[in-house]
């Protein structure tokens, strides 16, 4: 892992040199390729438990697997930058770049082992994903979710540094081994008031990045806003980066504490779960209603967080994988739906089922699995979460999640009444869309998986 | 067996998609495949019937405990029967009915699609393999009931059978993941070995409601009925199908199955009599006031559909025998006069009940099919549907409060017995109109199956002893461990049932005789529409949209501002709750050192300087106050002997105060200001998080520091590093990596400032 993030890093740099050359053609293969070798670098990794940096990071199976996510949905989104910047003049070569950055800095997220790390990995995503947000620089809603974003952000992160400082101050160490040892060793004699507040602290600077809510209100405005291509990478590697930090901290270092710090987690996601999915039902604009999915998809993975146990961790896997294959689906559609029939609202998608039969296939697929619909990857993610929460006897939660993943069945079916049963009406609309072959092989490959999920989750769930 | 459950779904797979081998193939040769299921089940029949253990195991998450485990016993055989038998009549029926449809294959790929998950569904002994079976059973649904998606109703109600069926399946869901939780084992033979574990269990309570709650969904029971009706906008062979014969029978299945597992116990019993009982009753009443031939059927079925439930809530043998028997009776007879009511549609393309009649005329061997569909469904002498309706009758008497369960079933009988003259009988008795006249018959392939689903009710009512060995007996048995004593009759001899069956004879025909359907009726039954299920649940629905609408508004307006302060709110409330729950904050003064004169000034300045800040009405007098505020901190910095921390904060603070300046400077002034009473609400606000820190900052001082770092950085900067600065060895050595990494996120920072700085928007451009 050690080597992958060193190998990224210099083809970043690497990346912005390539802007150089006149011929563009070589631009995106060869940024697939690094992510490629990134990979396999990554994957070597795997069964071994490491440390590197003086212990500033670690890796294990869980995190190869989660890196593993993370490179892939990257390599998954930038095929579809293909054909998305009409403007010859946009400066490709450094938004690949800053991608590849923001893929170093998910990275250390979930391998980091000293909290500096996760900072560091935190802020390099971040910043990175402020610049993509505003890079439709000419127009002004792009303006809008970077500046939201990013002074949103900023207070995230002076909430997580106040947190960080304070558990430091707490335990004398930044280490995520360090603070299990204080909270098995020392903490018994009695609270520590300070430890707690800083774990608090240090919860809501990640919950934030996660858009849980209350923490979420940017999400809808920054999605809708940002170009559609970024926001597939906002939605899937940073949510992915992000659950991955926010379990390894709490799994290593603090289930110790478990009563400490589960009610906020589990009141925070019946939050998350009420909001994204009955704010969804309103929303017109597809994207936006992609949003406040990814909200609500952060609800149900919280619960696997909050039911902490043994096989937490590879329902939070599993549910990250399927909802990322959808997600990176749906977005795929929507650019193609949006550059064609100039439109991102429901009404956009009329229709298209009559024409372009494989993109209202993968779509339906993508939905399913996101409503949690059997013979997709979205249905095993909610019955491992599921089974989370009644081992840990939270029957409240599962309730919540029950009720509400009953009320998504009703905003992701809208989208696939549009595209089977309504037809287009005006004819410039009914237009065959002309899929390029770099989408359709991604949206090929991402419904298969979510298919394969589906159908042979032991495929996976066997390893973990 | 596993190819058996799934090669619909290959059939399916290859009518939908590219390529497409099957397309156009002459889809009777589809029929060929429920056909040849059919015949592979009857095969398995005298085995079954045996007693035999038929099991059939095939991993498929074995992690999860997951697994394909078909398991053909009594129960699962009926249905099984019922899903191929029927399946086969319906694929033959619907190849004629959408003839030319240009949509052929996929309607027929989701009709295989749809028989495969039903197979899934009835054999699986897993229940989670059974869930998955219900969801798609669910989906196909979904795509057949808006197979003709030209109208926006059809639209509506596909989505609202999806939104119930499909959202009755997450309660399911729960339910059965927490009975798996409860038994340790997914497999409904162990949780029947171990139910005395689930009855006494303290959640026994919650995974009946959730379990009901999936059960009455999908089998459309009060209050969720609604959907059903709304369903008939599929193409009458899915309706036949899906709606009345298999599908919504599925509720009725899964309560049956896990009888042994959860009934027998108060909760379970009272809960199904009294929503089957209440549904049979107000479903039979509201189809009396329909005209359209299948709302009129869609309502029977209803109530049918709440019998069922009804018997399995009685729960004693007779009940079973009655309800196993039963699911035939209304099977056979019910398809029979939906696929009528089809050929009827297609021929004259009227389904008015008021409007038809005389068409046996020219539709004669259809008018048989329907008299004879509509004799077993009232239960006539020597028709099946007669033994169903004794076996009902000797369940009810035979039960505890057997009065008041008599009369229920007594008044439902009889206005079903009027529901299926109303839809099998009306339409073809009278004058001919002259505008059916030239009304022919259509081909072979649509009137033969209603014919023979239609004998069949007759024919086993002739002779039902074919009947109780193979296929009752062994239900009877699934549900209660023995089936003694069962046996069916033609002829129960005189005695009181016979007397119940006899009024409702005649009570049923008589008001037929008597009353006919008429449209006014309809309107009339319309206006108490807005106290229906259907309203209050839709109406529902539409305050939840009314609800996120107004939230939207409310909290997602756009405004940075507005956010930042729930958010404030939020980490003040949750900071308070974890700080002051953790009992009283100990913050002892006297540890202080003393203030000084200097101190007290620029104390004083700072306040001064935020008063100034928070009052001006001028952007740049705020600006410049709150960089006092900065420099001010600076000093008390020098105070406390930290030159370096001076320095850095007095750097950042000019930087900060020029960038602030270069930015606002741009802004218009301030055309509004905010009202008092939003000061206030601010105030109270930054007033209480500003306190909550300042505690916590104080607080923080009582804690032990650990200082082992600092003392290892000042002992070993000239000793390891060779550097005076301690500073910039740290920066440079010590965490040079960190350093490096620090800078990477500078250039990218700059790369993204550089870029909006080259950027030169034409005044055109602005909009």
């Amino acid at each position: 892992m050690f080597y992958s993030v060193v190998l990224l890093s210099i083809f970043g740099i690497l990346n912005l040199f390539l802007g150089f050359l006149k011929s563009r053609a070589w631009l995106l293969p060869v940024t697939l390729l690094f992510l490629a070798t990134a990979l396999v670098v990554t994957l070597t990794d795997w069964n071994k438990s490491l440390f590197f940096w003086n212990y500033m990071m670690s890796t294990d199976n869980v995190s190869v697997a989660f890196a593993t996510i993370i490179i892939v949905s990257a390599m998954l989104i930038l095929p579809l930058s293909r054909f998305y910047f009409p403007n010859a003049a946009a400066p490709v070569p450094e938004y690949y770049a800053i991608l590849l950055f923001s893929v170093v800095g998910a990275i250390l997220m979930v391998t980091y082992e000293n909290i500096i790390m996760l900072f560091l990995g935190l802020e390099t995503l971040s910043i990175a994903m402020y610049i993509l947000a505003g890079s439709d620089k000419r127009n002004p809603r792009s303006h809008e979710a970077a500046l939201k974003y990013f002074l949103m952000g900023a207070f995230a992160t002076g909430i997580l540094l106040f947190g960080v400082a304070m558990l430091y101050g707490a335990t004398g160490t930044f280490n995520l081994s360090g603070l299990a040892q204080y909270v098995r060793t020392t903490l018994v004699n009695g609270a520590s008031p300070m430890l707690y507040l800083g774990l608090t602290l240090v919860l809501i600077g990640i919950l934030f990045k996660l858009s849980v809510a209350p923490f979420h209100f940017w999400t809808p405005d920054v999605y809708d806003g940002t170009p559609t291509l970024f926001t597939a990478f906002m939605a899937t590697v940073v949510k992915t980066a992000g659950f991955a930090a926010l379990y390894k901290i709490l799994s290593v270092s603090f289930t110790g504490i478990y009563s400490v710090w589960w009610i906020t987690l589990a009141a925070t996601s019946v939050l998350t779960l009420l909001i994204g999915n009955i704010t969804a039902v309103y929303q017109q604009s597809f994207k936006r209603m992609l949003a406040y999915s990814s909200i609500s998809h952060a609800g149900y993975l919280l619960i696997a967080v909050t039911a902490m146990g043994q096989t937490s961790q590879s329902s939070i896997l599993f549910y990250s994988l399927a909802y990322t294959l959808a997600t990176i689906t749906s977005f795929a559609v929507l650019i193609l739906v949006n550059e064609n029939r100039a439109g991102e609202s429901f009404s956009a998608f009329n229709g298209l089922a009559r024409h372009n039969p494989f993109l209202a296939f993968a779509l339906t697929v993508a939905m399913c699995s996101l409503a949690g619909i059997p013979l997709t990857g979205g249905f095993f993610g909610k019955f491992y979460i599921f089974i989370n929460a009644l081992e840990k006897g939270l029957l409240f939660l599962l309730v919540v999640a029950v009720l509400m993943s009953a009320v998504g069945i009703y905003y992701y079916f809208r989208v696939v009444i549009a595209m089977y049963m309504r037809g287009s009406d005006d004819n410039a609309v009914a237009d065959r869309i002309i899929v390029p072959k770099s989408y359709a092989a991604v949206l090929a490959i991402t419904t298969f998986l979510t298919i394969l999920l589906g159908v042979a989750p032991d495929l996976l769930v066997r390893y973990f | 067996m596993l190819l058996a459950v799934l090669s619909g779904f290959l059939v399916a797979a290859s009518l939908l998609f590219p390529g497409r081998p099957l397309k156009g193939k002459g889809s009777v040769l589809l029929t060929l495949l429920p056909a040849g299921l059919f015949i592979y089940f009857c095969s398995l029949l005298p085995q079954a019937a045996a007693g035999e253990r038929l099991f059939f195991h095939y991993p498929w998450v074995p992690a999860m405990g997951v697994n394909f485990d078909f398991w053909l016993d009594g129960l699962s055989m009926v249905f099984c029967l019922l899903i191929t038998g029927i399946g086969t009549l319906i694929f033959f029926y619907a190849s004629s009915y959408l003839k030319g449809h240009p949509y052929l294959d996929r309607f027929l790929g989701y009709l295989s699609m749809f028989m495969s998950a039903m197979l899934g569904l009835v054999l699986s002994d897993n229940v989670i393999s059974l869930f998955v079976f219900w969801e798609l059973t669910s989906i196909t649904s979904f795509f057949l009931i808006g197979f003709n998606n030209d109208s926006e109703a059809s639209r509506k109600s596909s989505m609202l059978a999806l939104a119930i069926t499909g959202g009755g399946g997450f309660f399911l869901m729960a339910g059965l993941v927490l009975m798996g939780t409860v038994a340790g084992s997914y497999s409904v033979q162990e949780m029947i070995a171990g139910n005395a574990l689930m009855k006494n269990h303290a959640l026994y309570g919650v995974i009946c409601f959730l379990v009901c709650a999936g059960a009455f969904t999908k089998s459309a029971q009060f209050p969720f009925h609604f959907w059903l009706p709304g369903a008939m906008k599929a193409p009458t062979p899915v309706s036949a199908y899906l709606h009345s014969a298999t599908m919504v029978k599925a509720g009725v299945y899964l309560l049956a199955r896990l009888t042994p597992v959860l009934g027998n116990h108060p909760y379970w019993s009272l809960t199904l009599m009294i929503t089957g009982g209440f549904t049979m009753v107000y479903a039979a009443v509201h189809s009396l006031f329909r005209t359209d031939l299948k709302s009129i059927l869609a309502y029977s079925t209803i109530s049918a559909l709440g019998m069922l439930v009804f018997l399995i809530g009685v729960g004693t043998g007779e009940a079973f025998t009655a309800m196993a028997v039963f699911v035939l009776v209304h099977a056979l007879y019910k398809a029979s006069l939906f696929l009528v009511t089809g050929v009827i549609d297609h021929e004259t393309g009227i389904r008015d009940v008021t409007r038809l009649s005389g068409l046996q005329k020219v539709l004669l061997p259809v008018a048989v099919a329907g008299v004879l569909a509509a004799l077993s469904g009232g239960g006539i002498p020597l028709t099946f549907g007669f033994i169903g309706k004794d076996l009902i009758y000797e369940a009810t008497m035979r039960a505890g409060n057997a009065g008041l369960l008599t009369a229920a079933a007594l008044l439902t009988n009889i206005l079903l017995l009027y529901a299926g003259f109303v839809a099998g009988i009306k339409p073809f008795t009278g004058r001919l109109s002259e505008a059916f006249q030239d009304v022919h018959l259509p081909p072979l392939s649509m009137w033969l199956p209603p014919l023979l689903l239609a004998v069949a009710g007759v024919v086993l009512g002739l002779f039902p002893g074919v009947l109780d060995v193979p296929v009752v007996g062994p239900v009877v048995t699934a549900m209660q461990g023995t089936a003694e004593g069962i046996h069916l009759h033609i002829w129960h001899g005189f005695n009181f049932t016979l007397l119940l069956s006899a009024v409702t004879l005649v009570a049923g025909v008589g008001f037929y005789l008597l009353r006919k359907p008429t449209h006014k009726a309809e309107l009339t039954i319309g206006r108490l529409g807005f106290i229906s299920p259907q309203r209050l649940i839709t109406g529902a629905a539409r305050g939840v949209i009314r609800f996120s609408d107004w939230f939207t508004i409310l909290f997602q307006n756009g405004y940075l501002r507005v956010y930042l302060q729930y958010i404030v709110l939020f980490l003040t409330v949750l900071l308070g709750i974890r700080y002051l729950g953790e009992g009283r904050p100990e913050i002892s003064v006297s540890q202080f050192s003393e203030i000084t004169v200097y101190e007290g000034v620029v104390s004083g300045v700072i306040l001064l300087a935020i008063l100034v800040t928070i009052l001006t009405s001028s952007r740049l007098t705020a600006i410049a106050s709150l960089s006092v505020v900065g420099y001010c901190i600076c000093l008390l910095f020098v105070f406390y002997s930290a030159p370096d921390l001076a320095m850095t904060q007095f750097t950042i603070d000019t930087l900060t105060v020029v960038l602030f300046v270069l930015v606002l400077f741009k802004l218009p002034a301030f055309t509004k200001i905010s009202t008092t009473a939003v000061k206030v609400r601010d105030m109270v606000m930054a007033v209480a998080f500003g306190t909550l820190i300042t505690i916590i900052a104080l607080e923080v001082l009582e804690e032990p520091v650990n200082k082992e770092i600092s003392r290892y950085y000042a002992e070993n900067a000239y000793v390891l590093a060779k550097g005076k600065n301690v500073v910039n060895v740290i920066l440079v050595d010590f965490r040079g990596l960190d350093t490096m990494v620090e800078i990477t996120v500078l250039t990218i920072a700059a790369i993204g400032v550089f870029s909006l700085l080259k950027l030169k928007i034409n005044p055109a451009e602005k909009e």
